[in-house]
């Protein structure tokens, strides 16, 4: 062999064994920052890490950003305390830029670690469109090894992503940022995290057209109803819920009827005059602002007590 | 298939094994060009045909060309039936739904109806690169400045090198056509460089274009809800993500080519340290910035004219120029803004003031003025309607607030730029700095192992297509 070609076999396998030695000191150094990261942060990674690992409180909420947004955990909190005469804890557990397919793994890795007394699962027909995206999984990505719902999710994308995975540096790619932050916004809350300004609309002059019917992702599907099988099988008390947007345009029938096929109860405060006719209970179209979560979960309450009766103590 | 896709890292290795085993040319041409075909296909297959119409047209044209030598209007006839053919396949698929709307808007604002409908077709990616590197070999052959290729296989390979088939660099026949009758025998000084170069491109799209495009995009889709201050600095940001999207692409290209044993010419030299735009646009897309020169600028007369002719012919080119990029006006008032600024340069240099003086400041004076102007010009390159180009200008200049921001782009957009920065000034001044040229084994390893690290630590892996793809 010559020379410079040997110069050159033994640069690559240089290169090779150089980037495996760092990949292997940022996956250890990835993990021990994961385990320190605070609990209360509002970031993605550390909520995505909390709900996944952490989270132990009675009453769970899970959902999108439209959850974290939405639900004012405190106080549904006190208002459920109040009627049921109990202590309950709870956490909103959304996170920003979930969806179903990621929100059922971190469902199913809450009731794999503990079985809460009351699941509510924020959710509506828009969300089963689009199908799985990895983007959606790349927080919940660093918990692979640990985690085996994580894993099953993971590999359901492919061999391709299975490959990716496999480096420690492309599982933390662009999180150690994320991570720092987290420690930076530490903070102590039950995940609600309100959004302020409001938006503005001509008010309605016509009926509007329910026009929009939305295609069920058959990978989706599976995954949620595995979520409601899990629950009943483990007697996690679930409540399924769609909470409103700004003159919606579709409806969540799918929802509806999965839910009353599982005999799950379903709450949907989807397409309300009281928020349709108040643009300025809304930050934008799919998120209510600070004042018209406090409505919207003031509404919810009432809607949510009928099926309270199992946390009565 | 993208450079920066999975795809492309097996395709790659596995193509370069593939040629280097067949030894031979007759072997690897044919070999490389299904390759190449490969590489486009996985986008849209039924686009090659265009590619292949394209390539029949010119390398038929040249041959007639060469056959009836001093036969002037013969072969007049010959390049003009090829350029018409060429330039209406990127016509149809580039610009007729933009004239089509441009003339019912034009003649709808009179009252006058126009229906000639939309067509419904995708732009073919790369369409306008392979189109002028084409047409520049029948311009070349009837020149005369190159002999006619009369290997269908071979002619076909160099219109369809997979390197640089979607967004250059725009080869020329005499360049690139002589390397594919040479013999290239496995050189690891090839393959050590042209991998750096590779790496270093990667670095420029995935670390620098990538994570800014995502501050640059949420602000520049969304022009209503930001103010001046986060335009500013999405502007800015959109001058290092275009940079380092297309010069990242032309070095992923030549490094790739090199590393086979093809040289494909520079494209991008630190445009941003240019010191007038005179200056810029040889920096920038060089392999665009001479074509246009040898087959527009030249054959308009050029410098070679009385002075407001030779000003018309700067402002021509670089309307054409734009036009070029896209069809849409935005890219026209780039172009032609451009224009403006040349031929402005142009006059102040002659009449007014020449700058003589070389010192460190009014060289950093210069160059920030010539940034400013060119950051300016951006605004209409990447707004999504003039509409939208003018409220952006109205909104720097007049609406300042509380900086819209995203930490994580910032921290890794902004740390990657001082890299940038940091080579491009290395590079430009020819600093004695030498990382991944280091003399000392450890320091050039340590080099490349960091770039790698860096590149899937910290880049938008999970990114799109190249902005220049769309041209």
């Amino acid at each position: 062999m010559k020379k410079k070609n040997l110069y050159l076999l033994v640069s690559v396998l240089a290169v090779i064994g150089s980037l495996v030695v760092v990949d292997l000191i940022v996956g250890k150094v990835g993990e021990i920052a994961l385990k320190k990261m605070p609990d209360f942060a509002f970031t993605q990674v550390s909520k995505d890490n909390f709900r996944l690992n952490r989270v132990e409180t009675d009453i769970v909420i899970i959902g999108s950003s439209r959850c974290t947004r939405h639900y004012v955990s405190s106080m549904l909190r006190d208002s459920i305390n109040t009627f049921v005469s109990g202590d309950y804890s709870i956490f909103n557990c959304g996170v920003d830029g979930r969806t179903v397919n990621t929100n059922s793994c971190a469902a199913e890795s809450i009731m794999d670690r503990y079985t809460p007394k009351l699941l509510i699962f924020d959710v509506s027909d828009a969300e089963f469109a689009a199908g799985p995206r990895m983007e959606e999984m790349e927080s919940s990505a660093l918990n692979y090894n640990d985690n085996k719902f994580v894993r099953e999710y993971i590999n359901d994308f492919g061999f391709k992503e299975r490959v990716k995975i496999f480096s420690n540096m492309f599982r933390f790619n662009r999180r150690f940022a994320h991570i720092a932050q987290s420690f930076i916004n530490e903070t102590e809350n039950t995940g609600y995290e309100p959004i302020y300004g409001g938006m503005t609309a001509e008010p309605e002059t016509e009926p509007r057209a329910k026009t929009t019917t939305h295609k069920v992702d058959d990978y989706s599907r599976k995954v949620f109803t595995r979520v409601l099988e899990t629950a009943k099988e483990k007697g996690v008390y679930i409540i399924v819920a769609t909470s409103p947007r700004f003159r919606p345009t579709d409806n969540n029938p799918f929802l509806a009827d999965l839910c009353h096929q599982y005999d799950i109860p379903y709450i949907e405060i989807y397409d309300l005059d009281i928020f349709n006719t108040h643009p300025e209970y809304f930050k934008d179209k799919s998120h209510l602002n600070d004042e018209g979560a406090h409505i919207y979960t003031d509404l919810f309450f009432q809607a949510l007590k009928p099926y309270l009766e199992p946390l009565m103590q | 298939m993208l450079f920066n896709s999975l795809e492309f890292l097996l395709f790659f290795p596995i193509v370069c094994i593939i040629y280097f085993l067949l030894g031979k040319n007759k072997y690897r041409n044919p070999f490389l060009l299904i390759a190449s075909y490969y590489f486009y296909m996985n986008w849209k297959p039924v686009y090659a045909v265009l590619i292949l119409t394209s390539t029949i047209l010119t390398y038929g044209c040249g041959l007639l060309v060469e056959k009836y030598a001093g036969e002037k209007k013969k072969q007049k006839a010959f390049l003009t039936v090829s350029l018409v053919l060429n330039f209406g396949i990127l016509f149809v698929f580039k610009y007729f739904n933009f004239i089509n709307e441009s003339v019912f808007g034009l003649l709808s604002s009179v009252g006058l109806r126009w229906n000639v409908p939309h067509l419904d077709v995708l732009l073919p990616v790369g369409i306008s690169f392979y189109t002028f590197q084409a047409v520049g070999y029948s311009i070349d052959v009837y020149r005369g400045s190159i002999k006619a290729e009369r290997n269908f296989l071979t002619y076909a390979l160099f219109v369809s090198f997979f390197p640089q088939l979607v967004a250059g660099p725009i080869e020329r026949a005499k360049n690139l056509l002589p390397q594919f009758h040479q013999e290239h025998s496995f050189n690891a000084d090839d393959v050590i460089e042209g991998c750096k170069q590779m790496i270093w491109g990667f670095f420029m799209k995935l670390c620098v274009a990538d994570v800014l495009s995502e501050y640059v995009d949420a602000v520049y889709n969304n022009v209503a809800q930001h103010n001046g201050a986060s335009m500013a600095v999405a502007t800015i940001f959109f001058a290092f993500q275009v940079y380092c999207d297309f010069a990242g692409y032309s070095n992923i290209a030549i490094g790739s080519a090199r590393v086979m044993g093809y040289n494909l010419m520079q494209n991008f030299r630190q445009p941003y340290l240019s010191l007038s735009i005179k200056e810029f646009w040889r920096r920038w897309h060089i392999s665009l910035s001479t074509w246009f020169m040898d087959y527009l600028y030249i054959p308009l007369g050029g410098n070679r004219v009385k002075y407001a002719r030779h000003l018309l012919n700067l402002m021509i080119t670089f309307l054409v120029s734009g036009l070029w990029h896209g069809a849409n006006w935005t890219f026209v008032i780039w172009g032609a803004l451009h224009g403006s600024y040349l031929v402005i340069e142009n006059i102040i240099r002659k009449y007014v003031y020449s700058p003589k003086e070389d010192s460190f400041i009014s060289r950093a004076f210069s160059t920030a003025v010539c940034f400013f102007f060119v950051c300016f010009a951006w605004i209409f390159f990447r707004a999504n309607s003039i509409q939208d180009a003018f409220t952006v200008v109205r909104k720097i200049f007049t609406d300042w607030g509380p900086l819209f921001t995203q930490i994580t782009v910032f921290l890794h957009g902004i740390a990657a730029i001082l890299i940038l920065v940091a080579k491009d000034i290395k590079d430009n001044f020819g600093l004695e700095i030498h990382l991944m040229h280091s003399k000392y084994y450890a320091v050039r390893l340590a080099s490349v192992v960091f770039l790698i690290s860096y590149i899937l630590l910290f880049g938008a892996l999970s990114s799109g297509a190249f902005i220049y793809f769309q041209f």
